[in-house]
């Protein structure tokens, strides 16, 4: 494939060659994405992230002789929901393959992954700018254990995490930019993650992603790949890209036969924004791949594809388009909605409760995401908030009614949120119940105006606005429990009246 | 059977040995050498078989419907204790198992 036939979308969207000197990028991006069943790939292990180490293991996930290995349905189910979400083509059949490497963390020798016959092919993502990227195939494989080398003269193997299901999906070379690179993974785990099939948790290492990248002039062949590896967030993906680029165009610009770009694996080190070779030769992989003998071909029948489609539910696509259509929301506000399933079926509930979509919008964007937005996984700290969404519904309708008015609002949701007390109870509590009795009302009212000659001149040459400074000072002696709204009107009437 | 060019008996055995990360001597190739060379002929012999009309279980066309594998539910299964796990390492310290410095990931 060559760089001109990757690229599916306009020119208008593709980056400014200006920006890397008249040089190309080409970019892949391979992802790693653990599948969220109880149990691993091949035994009935119970994988769990922090175990202690070595408790998590079996006869098949350590390799015992004589142990045999069998397909986990709930793992092919996700893979299966992963390519349909994707819109991938998925398999009719497809098979396991032996891949063959050395290394400590693997107890057998080999990875059970899969090579010529994986369960999708296809698919992709389109970026908002309209540019696809495509996806070349989606495989399922089973997990390596963890090689730890900074204890002490040895390297310590868990292999709790040996066996656990991941499904990887590659992508084509279409990625043209650092950021294209970083939208296509926000995309990626807000599907996966609304397909039900990952917690897409890079904290954790349930979603890895390794780079490709090379660059080339226009017309001319892509020039040496490099592969980064220890990318541990979204954003040091991206950085990790255009610090690559960079140094590859330097090489070659730089005449300089000392220096070459070689086809290596780089490791990212965030810290110091740059790539090192991981290692000083690269020897060439040859995996020797051969078709799993332990495991029999795997049979995707229109029954359990049907069933995979019908657990699918809605794309965050779909739901944004909806949220919109039905609902009235923003692009913007049903972009922050669908983020995260948890969070749009908790704002759902809620909009369906308290009878406002855009209230229930406003509400848990401005007051319940933006309290999250320190935690390490806002999404799923959503869940365990000690505010429900119905709590949340009863608040809107609380000042709905005019019975709160929103500054007492946000303060009874604070409370909510340290207390899980009800709205209505914190209402009385804490003192917060609206006062629209005109007769206390009218009290401050009249104190207020002491003294503000400028401000009645104003309001009676015309300028009504002038009244607002004199709003505050009434809320600030009604303890916030005043109804702005009446205030402003018994402000306006004595200062009509006053002679 | 042999292999009739012992230059390619040398290379493969040390291709293998650098995918194994195994340091092999000239006289261990030596050996080793002739040693793959008879185990490969064995297999050579397969290809003495007529396997015309017979289908193949993976790779080819789809597989014969009972070639197809069955599937386990997603439910735990006890997990060894972690001693019983270590007891057969040549290595371990009770937690994990211990093996030489091996920095720089799987080739």
């Amino acid at each position: 494939m060559s760089a001109t036939q990757s690229t599916t979308a306009s020119a208008a969207t593709a980056p400014d060659p200006a920006r890397w000197k008249g040089w190309i990028p080409v970019i892949g991006l391979e992802v790693h994405c653990q599948l969220r069943t109880r149990t691993k790939l091949f035994c009935g292990c119970e994988y769990r992230f922090g175990a202690e180490p070595n408790t998590r293991t079996c006869a098949v996930c350590t390799a015992q002789p004589g142990a045999l290995p069998v397909l986990n349905r709930e793992a092919l189910a996700y893979a299966i929901r992963a390519g349909l979400a994707l819109g991938a083509d998925i398999a009719p059949w497809s098979k396991f393959d032996r891949k063959n490497y050395f290394y400590c963390d693997l107890p057998k020798g080999y990875q059970i992954s899969q090579f010529d016959r994986p369960f999708c092919t296809g698919g992709g993502i389109t970026l908002e700018s309209g540019h696809r990227i495509r996806l070349t195939r989606i495989h399922l494989e089973e997990d390596a254990g963890k090689a730890i080398h900074d204890r002490g003269a040895h390297t310590l193997v868990d292999l709790n995490r040996a066996g656990v299901p991941l499904i990887e999906s590659v992508t084509e070379a279409d990625v043209r930019s650092p950021e294209e690179a970083h939208e296509y993974l926000e995309r990626l785990k807000e599907i996966l993650l609304h397909a039900g099939v990952s917690d897409c948790d890079m904290e954790k290492g349930s979603l890895r992603v390794d780079v490709n990248v090379s660059i080339h002039r226009p017309g001319e062949g892509w020039r040496k790949r490099v592969e980064l590896k220890n990318l541990n967030s979204f954003r040091n993906v991206a950085a990790a890209i255009e610090h690559e680029i960079a140094r590859q165009i330097a090489i070659y610009e730089s005449n300089d036969p000392s220096q070459q770009v070689v086809q290596e694996t780089r490791l990212y080190d965030a810290q110091a924004g740059v790539t090192r070779s991981m290692r000083g030769k690269e020897e060439a992989h040859d995996y020797r791949y051969f078709p799993e003998p332990d495991l029999l071909p795997v049979q995707i029948d229109a029954a359990f594809l049907a069933e995979q489609r019908e657990k699918l539910g809605e794309s965050p696509t779909a739901l944004r388009e909806r949220y919109q259509r039905e609902l009235g929301l923003s692009a913007y506000d049903a972009g922050v909605l669908t983020a995260s399933p948890a969070v749009s079926r908790w704002f759902e509930e809620c909009a369906k409760l308290c009878g406002s979509p855009k209230d229930a919008a406003n509400w848990i964007q401005n007051e319940i995401l933006r309290g999250l937005s320190n935690e390490q996984r806002p999404a799923a700290a959503i869940a365990e908030l000690r505010v429900t969404p119905a709590g949340l519904a009863q608040l809107i309708g609380l000042v709905q009614k005019g019975t709160l008015n929103v500054p007492g609002g946000r303060q009874v949701l604070r409370a909510m949120l340290e207390t899980g007390k009800d709205a209505a109870v914190l209402v009385r509590e804490l003192g917060l119940e609206q006062v629209s009795d005109t007769g206390a009302l009218e009290q401050w009212c009249r104190e207020a105006l002491v003294g503000k000659d400028k401000v009645i001149a104003d309001v009676k040459a015309g300028k009504e606005k002038a009244i607002g400074a004199l709003v505050g000072p009434v809320m600030k002696a009604s303890k916030g429990a005043a109804n702005p709204q009446v205030v402003t009107e018994i402000l306006l009437r004595l200062v009509r009246e006053l002679p | 059977m042999s292999n009739p060019d012992p230059s390619a008996e040398r290379e493969l055995v040390h291709k293998t040995a650098a995918l194994a990360r195994l340091s092999i001597g000239a006289a261990e190739e030596a050996r080793l050498g002739a040693q793959f060379a008879r185990i490969l002929g064995a297999f050579h012999s397969l290809s003495e078989l007529n396997v015309e009309g017979v289908p193949e279980t993976t790779g080819g066309p789809r597989p014969a419907s009972a070639a197809f594998g069955r599937l386990r539910a997603d439910e735990p299964r006890a997990s060894l204790e972690r001693a019983a796990a270590l007891v057969n390492a040549p290595q371990q310290d009770g937690e994990f198992y211990v093996v030489p410095k091996t920095v720089g990931g799987p080739s």
